[in-house]
């Protein structure tokens, strides 16, 4: 901690020529090594300085991974130039920032994370160009998604992306169609017999013939 | 007469089946679609969800940061042993426990910062730093933040 000069943290610079309060960009905190953000804001006194607040990634992080609309969706935030801001599984995010070595880091890209659906919707919300609602595929799986702009006061040109395979949306109805189904077959294939001699009666009826009883034909 | 008995049975049984297809074919587009709507639906509360979240862990801070750097005494660090503002800033803390730590740097860089540690709101560590001092960052101890009274700090493990 001797070492620790706060004027050289990003918080500090970023809030030292401005009189409101100024969000900083994902870095990793000199204090536990964990990533997080600070709010930060100058003041003017006898000795001049910056106040700020931590603020972890850890609570936004949990809160991402318990928006699970079906097993394998996905919600994470990113920015317009494919930059990955908050990831569900925070020990994959934190890997990736400390592939540098250092506590102050660049965000790390989309493409790092080696997650083809995260990819898959920047390149879908690339195509667009703008935030709504995209359909896309990731190995042979159909994804529909949401991109949502998150407001510029809760970090710079940042979005969320929502991604949730079709297929485990469509599961509930495909289990229900296979249940129809095998009931239906199953009805079908016992009452066949019965509907095979009531459909033969009603053509013999029609015909004028009448079935000759066993004992008629001993006689 | 038996092949025309097959026939029209196995004409009946046809229409049963393309009927009986049909009903379960259109019940599962009409599910499918309903799914997909509902799935919609949840995407775009979830994305409000979200959204509300963010607004909820920054909002408050928003407000700690632009108020408490206005206080009178924020540079008290540099002027003393103690820093005046702490109780305030300590019972922050405990309100909001998403903040791991606010703190004051100086211009002379001179640094106090006030750290939650316990992670269950139960305490919490100031720590005041002078660059120009000799001596290593001094930890002023550890407090609860229930009775703003100092701990031990062995008991925090």
């Amino acid at each position: 901690v001797t070492d620790f000069d706060p004027r050289q943290r990003p918080w500090y610079g970023l809030a030292l020529h401005s009189n409101r309060v100024e969000p900083s960009d994902l870095y990793i905190y000199h204090l536990n090594n964990e990533p997080g953000f600070t709010l930060s804001r100058s003041f003017q006194a006898a000795t001049s300085g910056v106040f700020g607040a931590d603020l972890t990634e850890t609570d936004l992080t949990e809160f991402l991974s318990k928006q699970r609309i079906t097993a394998g969706s996905l919600c994470f935030i990113f920015t317009r130039s494919g930059e990955l801001v908050a990831y569900p599984d925070l020990a994959r995010m934190t890997a990736i920032l400390r592939q540098s070595g250092e506590t102050m880091v660049a965000l790390p890209q989309l493409s790092q994370l080696r997650d083809p659906v995260a990819t898959g919707l920047f390149a879908a919300y690339q195509e667009s160009g703008a935030a709504g609602n995209f359909v896309y595929e990731v190995a042979n799986r159909n994804y529909i998604s949401r991109v949502v702009e998150i407001p510029p006061r809760y970090g710079r040109d940042q979005l969320l992306g929502i991604a949730v395979p079709l297929d485990e949306i469509e599961y509930p109805a495909i289990a229900l169609r296979n249940q129809t189904l095998l009931y239906s077959i199953a009805f079908l294939v016992f009452a066949l017999p019965l509907y095979v001699t009531l459909i033969v009666a009603w053509i013999d009826r029609k015909l004028g013939r009448r079935p000759t009883p066993a004992y008629a034909e001993d006689e | 007469v038996w092949p025309a008995y097959v026939g029209i049975i196995g004409l009946l049984v046809l229409i049963v089946v393309v009927l009986a297809g049909g009903i379960i074919w259109y019940n599962l587009h009409k599910s499918t679609e309903l799914m997909v709507a509902v799935a919609e639906r949840q995407i775009v509360e979830t994305g409000e969800k979200v959204s509300d979240r963010i607004r909820l862990l920054y909002d408050p801070l928003y407000a700690i940061v632009g108020i408490a750097s206005q206080m009178p005494d924020v540079e008290a660090p540099s002027n003393g042993n103690g820093y005046a503002g702490a109780p305030v800033l300590l019972r922050v803390l405990s309100f909001y426990p998403q903040i791991l730590s606010l703190y004051v740097g100086l211009d002379n860089g001179d640094f106090f910062v006030m750290t939650n540690i316990g992670g269950d709101r139960a305490a919490f560590a100031i720590r005041i730093k002078r660059l120009r001092a000799t001596e290593p960052a001094q930890n002023v101890g550890y407090f609860s933040t229930i009775t703003v009274s100092k701990l031990d700090a062995r008991t925090l493990g």
